[in-house]
């Protein structure tokens, strides 16, 4: 099941874990940015509008 | 490769901008002195236009090449956004913000993408290219909502629009990156566009195919309205999912999760049948929506929930656009991958309208949260029995 994580049947070399750790990394980076208040008292405001609140 | 990162590049834009419209509804309202429904028909609009143009756009992209239609697409969501900015006139809001916008965004997601793909890429490797894609375009909607809220925060909502303008306006060199050179329109004894259409719409496994996007456009749309008003609800008998950390963190973790779900749907896909990927994605949100409801509500079952939905969430795009491209071929792909978001669209006003109907009607979302489970078992069913191969077509007089 292993090599089914990967681009392709082939074995992941260096440059493909690279890869996958930049994605990983660039992810975490852009979900941290929710943490930031003023993101979530914006993003909480636009589902409270969607109800009317 | 240059198809595929240049493609990426567009729909991570064109997906990504139009994600945080949302994020605009209270500046724009309160500072042009609104209520909340003029800027809630505008973005209504935008997608009725969107689902309706997006045949349309992609059989104009199949018959001139989408790189015009790209264009044209790129300069009207730019236009759309800025024209957004600068008028305080509903009428003119929701031609800007509706009309241009849902055009632009027919002329420049999904389907006009996939139909270059599709030209360029190898049939084996086609499903895996579209995974990449549509997981830019999910990434492009992770991205875009808090560096949008950062803007509307730095520099006020009208200016933010502008530079989203700006910033959409980069799809016209995109567009021109993805010029097909070697695309030529229908040659004499090719089939027509209203052929193909209607072969397809004749064709069992394409309407099982618009039955299933039906039921994802339902649930996903269902799920981003009224995720946060049922926890809302919900917080009188469970405390702890109230306040704003909570449904946030719902929204920053489907968008996670869904990056990851819709890569590892175009992987899948070369290795497994998708039909049988597509039945288990519907069966899965059936059955983690049933464990939610079972389940006592806390943080925890909510962000489990969020991250299980966020896999599933738009994997389904990929999957269902290749088996397109296997049954009916590649040369109106665009303009068939349209008519089955056509209905994708049908099935998300469906889940917007009728998520707020029933809830006005019975006072609780059970019901519609049952039809959001009862539809994903008939969308697993639908699935089973399309058959993935090319249609053989008789010899064109």
């Amino acid at each position: 099941m292993s090599k089914y994580l990967f681009l392709s049947h082939a074995s992941p070399s260096w440059k493909k874990r690279f890869g996958y750790v930049i994605a990983v990394v660039v992810l975490a980076l852009v979900f941290a940015l929710y943490s930031i208040p003023e993101v979530v008292i914006g993003l909480a405001n636009q589902a409270w509008a969607l109800c009317g609140w | 490769m240059q198809v595929l990162i240049f493609g990426s590049l567009m729909v991570t834009l064109s997906m990504g901008i139009r994600h945080g419209f949302g994020l605009f509804n209270l500046p724009i309202t309160s500072a042009n002195g609104w209520g909340r429904e003029t800027y809630a028909l505008a973005i209504a609009l935008q997608n009725l236009v969107w689902g309706f143009a997006q045949p349309v756009a992609g059989a104009l992209a199949d018959r001139y090449g989408p790189f015009k239609i790209m264009v044209i697409g790129g300069f009207l969501y730019g236009l759309g956004l800025i024209g957004m900015a600068l008028t305080s006139d509903p009428f003119l809001f929701n031609l800007a913000g509706g009309l241009a916008i849902g055009i632009g965004l027919a002329a420049t997601t999904y389907s006009v993408v996939y139909g270059i793909l599709g030209r360029n890429v190898s049939p084996e490797k086609r499903v895996w290219a579209m995974g990449i894609t549509a997981a830019a375009g999910s990434f492009g909607q992770f991205l875009m909502m808090p560096l949008e809220q950062g803007l509307i925060s730095n520099f006020g909502a009208n200016e933010a629009l502008i530079y989203l303008g700006l910033l959409a306006s980069l799809m016209i060199p995109l567009a021109f990156c993805l010029r097909e050179t070697g695309f030529t329109a229908n040659q004499a004894g090719d089939q027509t566009i209203r052929q193909a259409l209607s072969e397809a719409m004749g064709n069992r496994n394409f309407r099982f195919l618009m039955m299933g996007y039906f039921v994802c456009g339902f649930q996903v749309v269902f799920i981003t309205l009224h995720l946060a008003p049922y926890l809302k609800d919900m917080s009188l008998k469970y405390p702890e999912i109230n306040g704003a950390t909570v449904a946030t963190t719902a929204l920053a973790l489907i968008g996670l999760f869904n990056v990851i779900g819709t890569y590892y749907a175009g992987v899948l896909g070369q290795r497994f049948p998708k039909r049988f990927l597509l039945s288990g994605i519907y069966i899965s949100r059936s059955v983690a929506i049933t464990l939610f409801l079972l389940f006592p509500l806390s943080a925890t079952t909510t962000y489990v929930f969020a991250a299980v939905m966020g896999v599933l969430w738009l994997s389904t795009i990929p999957l269902t656009n290749a088996i397109v491209a296997q049954i009916f071929g590649v040369k109106y792909l665009t303009m068939l991958s349209g008519v089955v978001f056509f209905s994708h669209q049908l099935g998300s006003f469906c889940g917007a309208y009728f998520g707020g109907y029933l809830y006005d009607l019975t006072g609780s979302y059970q019901i519609v949260w049952g039809i959001a489970i009862a539809l994903g078992v008939f969308a697993c069913l639908i699935n089973l029995p399309i058959r993935e191969e090319p249609l053989v077509r008789p010899a064109m007089a």
